[in-house]
């Protein structure tokens, strides 16, 4: 079946899976660990990112329109390459399953006071699987749709956050004193970057030539001034002592202010809800994806579409096992560690094999 | 006599008898008989008297006639042919060509004396506009293929037909530019097209069903067309026209999602009022979607994302309401969709009435008895106006239907059931092809150069065909 | 076979979505309140609420009516006690969205208002960006008053507060900005005062609060300072008296057109200074004078002598008398000084602070008028 995508559909994959439910937290985490001057550790998380972003395209680039699945296996054998897979299709279902719990917790929690999380889950797990079965090209083009209209609403929001917070609150934008600190913070902020790892799971075509380096490249650095933008428009509103308190801290910020310019939709809310619910949404169906594909390699024998039900049916099932919002926060806290191997180990043995064997001139 | 006489001799008796139909004018000349086997009922009684009787008559008065001479020099029909299978008579007695028999000639003559009812070519009734030429198609073929035939006189214009039916025998033709349409596109209508297996075509709509993909499919893949302009345009475009003989709407393949919101006014029209139409469809089209959903969804969900004076002018238009916002929206959307469906049922005549009548009852009455609330008849007759301004009106069905889906999900999950169901329409929006093209190209895959020339429908700045049909010729200048 | 147990799945969860709409509540079906009053009346916390009373329009006329108002008093050891309380007497949930003020007052202002911020804070009904104000009556009292300007007391306070505010004559510090204050530590804030005055709701100056509790008032003429230091855009106007005929008065509109603050720390002794470059446009003389140059040089003196005056003295008040940095000093010194901000005691070293404060006027028109036109005859 051809798969192929765009360019400009690979990045905005890219910006699907990244922008999701992370935002909700971003400023909090940021100001928690980095202060006002959190945006330096967001920038050199940035770097770190594009040099791992690079390795994995590079191997997506090399390997034309093959999966880390074919690629791997020919790079370190069957036997690897099955425990390679075994930890990714656990990762991106673990991924898929805690971010549909915790956005409906958190849906629950601001929105829909009354709604169980089970319906809420079904509701999202129902949705997530007719995106899933229609298979990557449809993803792509939802995502690149959404991801329009989430920049959209996300510079009005946040520009009209600007004009009500103020300047004091950023500063200062940098202390000497605490160099140390917003390296050790960086840590802390390449987790909001965790996804990029999509990119092996996506076969390049032909078409996809160099450009493509530039087009994710661009993304990264595009949904870093995101990041950069989110984070300093909620803390010039609330003030950085403020902002540690609230895990919903872009909610809270937004649910803050009221721009009467704006007459109707002065209260930010609606756009910002909409927005951030296809955000997720995104993110959710991309996670899925990536462990229904990687499962259908092992299993070739069984349909995409019943591979689909059962992860989606499973995923639903474990999203309702943790009892406490807690719970939750704690497995995405260690997924967070997990994501380092699944991001950066992995694709960097892969990547310095291929160099090492010289594989990708061979494949030119 | 030969053996074939005998066996058309065999036929004009089965004819004679009367119980297909079948005429036949028994006509005695010089040497020998000669028989004409015609439908009453489809054959223009004066040219066959005229052309036919009447030259056959006085020429065989003195001289002898052969099934030649009269084929050649004796019968003053432009549409005339010789054949001598005995079994292909019926068919071409049924397609209301007029037979000419001599008793001793082994050949017999087909002369088209083909009469048919037809309408004048009128106004557009379907897809009318401001600007633009008033003779749209009709059901008769051969006038619609004319209409094209005198915009493109383009040596490349091609007319694939096709018959299509097994019982009804329709025309079908297909029409594009041999140089420009992308030759997938025409080799996968035309396979389809032959695949057709069907006892009878009444409408372009049947034709329509059979080329598209999943009979499941919410959105339509192909787009009717009855002014002839348009289709030349589309024609020009590099897609497809199908003709279909009895149908006063021809149909447009491939056609994307975004361009049933195009009409022919944007291109003949100014650039900015081109663009401003195209967003004021495009929000139309949001609003007739969302509308009555986000209403429920403010009213009763999420109140607090209006300002407080809003929401306390809605609660006070609310107060008399007995119902909850759910039932009144979904009451509401119901009753002027029924006025809707009535209005299009209604006679000419009558079609006034009904309008007063709904707008009395709904507008007046339901208010004034505060079983509906002000604001909400306002919604309604917006959402409702909304979804009339499409050019092509068949992409408006979906979203009407679809509306109600929107409030259902709305009325349970509020905004989260808004977004999620209106992810469910753009995924299945995305997943659509049309012939193999993405139905929502060129926004999603996006192309730049595509979207431009879309929204300014400019023949200026248009310089290319849309990159997403992928034509043979892709430049327009 | 999957399918048939999908399909039927599917008609399952549609009915028992369809049979339950959970959090489904129409907006005429709530208990819309206004404005909130919050007391304390001995031991117990008086909430008074003031409410939207939605009334069917009278028959024959098909306008919707502006909503009318209904007043409700619970009191409570708490707030859940007094809120158990308010909820049994109305009709609908209570719905907190339209909510435009709240309105504390003097005796719970004393006793400390931060419980009751955090709780608009967290809980998710409250809008976060809701008006609060002191009141010198109790708050019962002063939402019951008829008003005929408005559509009740909560919109009167609301539309005043914002349309001073609006014109740089007050300040409208809403909930969170109070929030961010209270989050900051170490410093104090103004929220307006208001109160009855000849039977209106007037507004009275600024509550001071220290600690989040009321430690003082500023009267309605001695806000300039404050606003000279905090409002957004302050367009106040002063009145000079002429320096050579002191009958004659100017009046001018001042503008501010930089505002900066710096601060130091020099000898264990925070210094602020404080740079302000005023514009001043003339409105009108009493009696109409010749203005030349060097009168206007000694206006321009005049006004920044006046405007530094009245920051000097307020600041010092709040050093001496309220003992609290009511202007959030404290955000442009940790600004500034990040690394001495966390050594010191902020609130120690306000109170010690050297303050210096300049201010340059500039006259930059007079209102079209010549008053120098010479006269023929």
């Amino acid at each position: 079946m051809n798969e192929s995508l765009t360019n400009r559909q690979i990045a905005f994959i890219i910006f699907g899976v990244l922008i999701g439910y992370g935002v909700m937290e971003l400023p909090k985490n940021v100001a928690e660990n980095a202060g006002t001057g959190g945006w330096l550790s967001l920038l050199i998380a940035t770097a770190i990112t594009i040099i791992f972003a690079y390795m994995i395209t590079y191997l997506s680039y090399v390997y034309k329109n093959k999966t880390i699945y074919e690629y791997s296996e020919r790079l370190t054998g069957k036997f690897i390459t099955h425990i390679f897979m075994i930890i990714y299709i656990f990762y991106y279902f673990l991924g898929f399953t805690m971010i549909t719990r915790v956005s409906c917790e958190t849906i629950k929690l601001t929105i829909l006071l009354k709604t169980p999380i089970w319906v809420l889950s079904l509701l999202f797990s129902f949705v997530i699987y007719y995106a899933v079965i229609k298979r990557l090209r449809v993803i792509a083009r939802v995502c690149e749709i959404y991801g329009i209209f989430i920049i959209i609403a996300a510079l009005l929001i946040h520009t009209s956050l600007f004009t009500q917070g103020k300047l004091i609150n950023l500063r200062p934008f940098f202390v000497l004193e605490d160099l140390p600190l917003y390296f050790k913070s960086t840590l802390n902020m390449i987790f909001p970057f965790l996804g990029i790892e999509i990119l092996t799971i996506i076969p390049f075509a032909k078409k996809n030539h160099k450009k493509v380096f530039k087009y994710i490249t661009l993304m990264i650095v595009c949904i870093s001034f995101f990041y950069i933008m989110i984070v300093e428009s909620c803390i010039s509103v609330m003030g950085v002592d403020e902002i540690v308190h609230y895990n919903d801290a872009l909610y809270a910020t937004i649910r803050r202010v009221d721009i009467p310019a704006f007459q109707v939709i002065r209260r930010l809310d609606g756009i910002f809800l909409i927005a951030w619910i296809m955000a997720i949404f995104c993110t959710i169906t991309i996670w899925c994806y990536g462990a229904i594909v990687l499962l259908s390699k092992l299993f070739k024998k069984i349909h995409f579409n019943l591979l689909a039900f059962i992860v989606v049916f499973m995923g639903y099932i474990v999203s309702q096992m943790p009892t406490t919002y807690d719970q939750v926060k704690k497995v995405l806290d260690y997924m967070s560690y997990y994501g380092l191997v699944v991001m950066g180990i992995i694709p960097t043995i892969l990547f310095f094999i291929t160099k090492v064997k010289k594989y990708d001139k061979k494949m030119q | 006599m030969k053996r074939k006489n005998k066996l058309f001799v065999e036929k004009i008796k089965t004819f004679s008898e009367g119980k297909f139909g079948v005429s036949v004018r028994k006509l005695t000349i010089l040497n020998e008989e000669a028989f004409i086997l015609y439908i009453q009922e489809l054959t223009d009684g004066k040219i066959l008297s005229d052309s036919i009787i009447k030259p056959i008559l006085q020429n065989g008065k003195d001289t002898m006639l052969t099934i030649d001479k009269i084929f050649s020099s004796v019968i003053y029909i432009d549409d005339i042919s010789m054949d001598d299978d005995e079994n292909k008579i019926e068919d071409y007695i049924l397609k209301g060509k007029s037979i000419i028999i001599l008793s001793n000639s082994e050949k017999y003559i087909i002369a088209n004396t083909l009469k048919i009812e037809k309408r004048a070519v009128s106004a557009p009734q379907v897809e009318t506009t401001l600007r633009g030429p008033r003779d749209s198609f009709t059901e008769n073929m051969d006038t619609n293929l004319s209409l094209i035939r005198y915009r493109i006189k383009d040596p490349s214009l091609r007319m694939d037909n096709f018959v299509i039916g097994r019982r009804t025998k329709t025309n079908v033709a297909v029409v594009y530019i041999e140089d420009i349409a992308n030759k997938k596109h025409v080799d996968e209508v035309k396979k389809r097209l032959d695949e057709i297996d069907i006892d009878g075509v009444l409408e372009s709509g049947y034709i329509q069903k059979f080329i598209l993909n999943n009979t499941f499919d919410l959105f339509p893949q192909a787009g009717i067309v009855e002014q002839s302009d348009t289709a030349c345009q589309n024609i020009l475009e590099g897609k497809l026209c199908i003709i279909v003989e009895g149908s006063n709407l021809a149909l447009v393949v491939p056609k994307t999602f975004i361009e049933f919101l195009d009409t022919g006014d944007d291109h003949y029209e100014n650039l900015y009022l081109a663009i401003f139409s195209k967003m004021l469809r495009f929000s139309a089209l949001g609003i007739a979607l969302t509308l009555s959903a986000l209403y429920v969804a403010v009213v009763s969900f999420h109140s607090d994302i209006l300002p407080p004076q809003y929401i306390l002018a809605i609660a006070t238009s609310r107060v008399t309401v007995p119902f909850n916002a759910f039932l009144e929206v979904i009451a509401m959307e119901f009753i002027t969709e029924v006025l809707r469906e009535a209005s299009i049922r209604l006679p000419q005549q009558v079609g006034a009435a009904i309008s007063i009548v709904g707008a009395i009852v709904i507008g007046q009455a339901a208010v004034a008895a505060g079983l509906i609330s002000p604001l909400m008849v306002i919604i309604a007759s917006l959402s409702m106006m909304c979804s009339f301004v499409a050019a092509d009106y068949t992409i408006m069905n979906p979203i009407r239907i679809l509306k109600f889906m929107m409030i259902f999900i709305t009325g349970i999950f509020g905004i989260f059931g808004f977004t999620l169901g209106f992810t469910f329409i753009i995924i299945n929006l995305c997943s659509q092809t049309s012939f193999g093209i993405p139905y929502f190209a060129p926004i999603a895959p996006f192309n730049f150069q595509d979207l431009k020339n879309y929204i300014f429908s400019d023949v200026n700045l248009e310089r290319k065909r849309p990159k997403f049909l992928n034509t043979i010729d892709k430049t327009r200048k | 076979m999957i399918r048939k147990c999908s399909n039927l799945l599917i008609i399952f969860i549609a009915s028992l979505m369809l049979t339950s709409c959970w959090d489904y509540g129409d907006i005429d079906k709530k208990s819309m309140t206004i404005s909130i009053g919050i007391e304390q009346i001995g031991d117990k916390v008086q909430f008074s609420g003031e409410l939207a009373k939605l009334t069917p329009s009278k028959e024959g006329t098909e306008k919707a009516q502006t909503a009318q108002i209904y007043h409700t008093v619970s009191y409570g050891k708490n707030f859940e006690d007094a809120r158990i309380h308010n909820d049994v007497i109305n009709p609908f949930p209570v719905f907190l969205g339209v909510t435009r003020v709240v309105v504390f007052g003097t005796n719970y202002a004393k006793k400390g208002i931060e419980p009751y911020l955090n709780r608009i804070g967290s809980i998710y009904d409250y809008r976060k960006n809701l008006l609060s104000v002191v009141s010198r009556e109790k708050p019962k009292a002063l939402l019951n008053i008829k008003v005929e300007k408005d559509i009740s007391v909560g919109f009167l306070i609301e539309n005043m507060i914002n349309s001073l505010a609006n014109s740089g004559k007050t300040l409208y510090p809403n909930i969170g900005e109070l929030l961010s204050n209270i989050a900051l530590g170490k410093v104090g804030y103004v929220i307006p005062y208001v109160g009855i005055e000849h039977d209106h709701i007037a507004y009275l100056g600024f509550a001071v609060m220290k600690d989040s509790k009321l430690v003082g008032m500023i009267d309605l003429v001695d806000t300039d300072g404050v606003l000279y230091l905090l409002a957004e855009k302050p367009r106040l106007v002063e009145a000079i008296p002429d320096p050579e005929k002191e009958e004659n008065i100017y009046s001018f509109r001042t503008v501010i057109k930089k505002r900066k603050i710096k601060t130091n720390y020099i000898d264990k002794k925070v210094e602020i200074n404080i740079d302000l470059d005023l514009y001043a446009a003339l409105q009108y003389q009493y009696h109409v004078a010749p203005l030349s140059d060097k009168k206007i040089k000694k206006l321009e003196e005049r006004i920044s002598e006046k405007v530094k005056e009245d920051i000097g003295s307020i600041i010092k008040r709040a050093q001496k008398e309220f003992q609290c940095d009511i202007f959030q000093f404290a955000r442009y010194f940790r600004a500034q000084h990040p690394n001495i901000y966390k050594k010191i005691k902020w609130e120690e070293a306000f109170k010690d602070a050297a303050v210096n404060v300049t201010v340059q006027t500039k006259i930059i028109n007079k209102n079209l008028e010549d008053p120098n036109a010479k006269k023929k005859y």
